[in-house]
């Protein structure tokens, strides 16, 4: 979050953004007048109920869907209105998604599946060194041969935050990432995110349902009816 | 990238088997088909390149087998010049066996026959017929009928009597239209039809000393049977080229008809099997969607699984398809034409087509699909 005298750039800005879905005959307003500016390094939980816009929120500022109204900056690029071959650039370079469910690809090893997102443009040895140092950093050196139907659960979220990790993004983005994780390998994953913080400086924003999850984050917002309602950061 | 595309085009092991399949049919049809096309399609050059120089007279509006000419009336159309030999045949269709095989049983005098280059100059086993009794086969027909020299056919008159000929030798032509008469002497051919006398045949060939010289040999018959008041008509093998090679363009037609009906027959398995693959993987597409993929590396990556499976389900079929000729080759006996490079070029284009124009609409469908319904939870 911005504050006076801060002299980390703004990752990611948004302007009076709304988002007004049509589903069936009725209109939903997913988000409503949203204003949020996220510096770099910034620690961020986003918590609320089911429907209170979170994952909207978070699909907007990951370049995966576009405000009805409002700007959004990312990196200071206005990427309100691109279209999806130019915000796939911004989704590659400065963005790492970890999802609840994982999403590995089961046909491919550890290895391959954290080189995922660069394999349309080659891997290169380079490349496949930093996928191999980023599965021993979190501790799946003896496991990058593995498919994720030889690991556990804990294990394949580790390979879904290598593979977030892959292209080295500025922001890492977390959806539920503890959801189906039980409380210990859910508190082990939230070590590894907050590490990622502290020691590598990317910008976490993470939605979550858990309030120990929520609590680690230095900035926690919560959400109600589209509105951020509370912002407990500073 | 292909290496995923590897994994993944076979993750589902028995959709991509069953595509394999559809176009290993198509695909071995097709080569089967090519390789017959082109073996008809050069009997017919080869048989055309031997008759050139040959003319055929016979009754005006018959058939061969119908057909009746007196050979006395005839003798001023065999003394023309530039005839180099001729041979007059007595020709009938007799029945063989259960009357599935209809050959022709041809009657000839084997001096005149061989000079004309007829079967009898064409003797491989054996030797030609010289009794009534006897005759000879091709090596094709022998081994269709399953019969060897010194075996006999037994073939009935149309007054129902019994007449067994004594097989003395196999004669080998170039081209299968010939393989199946079965060649006697002209007495023996007789017996089949009633009411021809000794100077009654079905048809007279003629051999020209040059194929250049046909047209004025057919000219100076016909002036002659006008004069004469003949009722017969001259057919040069040039004429009856342009009939048989439009027989040969139907039968091209058909054989590639056969095979686009099983190529697209097989494109629909790969359409089909591709897509069941991608409506199940939509959740992975959409994530390596939402982790940088762009919609041409979706695309991409589906074409190349159409073309990996397609490329796997072409090879199985042309190795089916030569296996096929092989066997085909050894029961019948006939050899047939090698596979042409530019026919195999032709395969090998059909098979990327139909891997591209399979992957293409599934392909498309996994390319729209929106990232954010993963986001939108599980």
């Amino acid at each position: 979050m911005e504050n006076s005298g801060d002299e980390r750039k703004i990752e990611i800005k948004c302007e009076n953004v709304s988002k007004v879905y049509k589903l069936g005959n009725s209109i939903v307003k997913a988000l409503d007048n949203v204003n949020l500016t996220i510096m770099s390094g910034d620690y961020i939980s986003i918590m609320g109920p089911s429907g209170s816009g979170k994952t909207t929120l978070l699909n907007i500022i990951g370049a995966l869907d576009h405000p009805t109204s409002g700007r959004v900056y990312l990196d200071g690029y206005d990427i309100t209105n691109l279209p999806e071959r130019k915000l796939t650039f911004f989704r590659r370079n400065k963005i790492g998604f970890v999802f609840q469910a994982f999403y590995l690809i089961p046909t491919l090893t550890a290895l391959d599946n954290v080189l995922t997102p660069i394999m349309p443009r080659g891997v290169k040895p380079a490349d496949k060194e930093r996928a191999l140092m980023l599965l021993e950093m979190l501790g799946l050196k003896n496991r990058v041969h593995h498919k994720p139907g030889e690991l556990s659960g804990g294990e394949r979220q580790r390979v879904a935050i290598a593979r977030a990790l892959i292209s080295d993004p500025p922001i890492i983005l977390g959806d539920e990432l503890t959801g189906e994780l039980d409380s210990k390998t859910g508190q082990e994953i939230m070590d590894i995110i907050d590490r990622l913080n502290s020691e590598l400086g990317k910008t976490i924003v993470i939605v979550t349902h858990d309030i120990k999850v929520a609590e680690r984050a230095k900035i926690k917002l919560r959400m109600r009816d589209g509105r951020i309602i509370e912002d407990t950061g500073f | 990238m292909l290496r995923y595309a590897f994994k993944n085009a076979f993750r589902r092991k028995n959709i991509a088997a069953l595509s394999i399949i559809g176009i290993a049919i198509g695909v071995s049809l097709m080569t089967a088909m090519a390789s017959l096309s082109a073996t008809i399609t050069d009997q017919t050059n080869r048989f055309a390149q031997q008759n050139l120089d040959s003319i055929t007279v016979q009754q005006k509006g018959q058939l061969v087998f119908t057909s009746q000419i007196n050979l006395t009336k005839l003798y001023n159309i065999t003394v023309l010049d530039h005839i180099d030999a001729y041979s007059a045949q007595v020709v009938t269709v007799v029945q063989l066996g259960t009357g599935f095989v209809n050959p022709q049983l041809v009657g000839l005098n084997v001096d005149n026959d061989t000079r004309i280059g007829g079967p009898t100059s064409n003797i491989i086993d054996g030797r030609v017929f010289k009794k009534d009794n006897e005759c000879i086969i091709s090596k094709m027909g022998a081994e269709f009928l399953n019969l060897k020299i010194g075996e006999n056919l037994t073939l009935y008159t149309p007054d129902s009597k019994m007449v067994n000929l004594t097989i003395t030798g196999l004669y080998e032509t170039a081209t299968i239209i010939t393989q199946m008469n079965i060649y006697t002497t002209l007495n023996t051919a007789r017996m089949f039809k009633p009411g021809f006398s000794n100077d009654t045949y079905s048809v007279l060939l003629i051999k020209a000393d040059d194929p250049a010289n046909v047209k004025q040999i057919k000219n100076e018959i016909e002036r002659i049977a006008e004069e004469e008041e003949l009722n017969i008509e001259v057919i040069l093998f040039e004429d009856q080229l342009q009939t048989i090679t439009q027989y040969t363009s139907t039968i091209n037609i058909l054989v590639i008809s056969i095979s686009l009906i099983a190529g697209i027959a097989g494109g629909m398995s790969i359409v089909v099997a591709m897509l069941m693959s991608v409506i199940e993987r939509l959740k992975e597409y959409a994530t390596l969607k939402a982790t940088g993929w762009q919609n041409t590396d979706v695309i991409k990556d589906i074409l190349y699984e159409s073309l990996i499976v397609t490329a796997v389900g072409g090879a199985v079929g042309f190795g089916i398809g030569l296996l096929y000729l092989g066997v085909v080759s050894a029961i019948f006996n006939i050899v047939l034409n090698p596979l042409q490079p530019i026919v195999i070029v032709q395969i090998i284009l059909f098979v990327v087509g139909m891997g591209l124009a399979g992957g293409v609409y599934p392909a498309y469908k996994a390319s729209k699909v929106s990232p954010v319904e993963i986001l939108r939870g599980v």
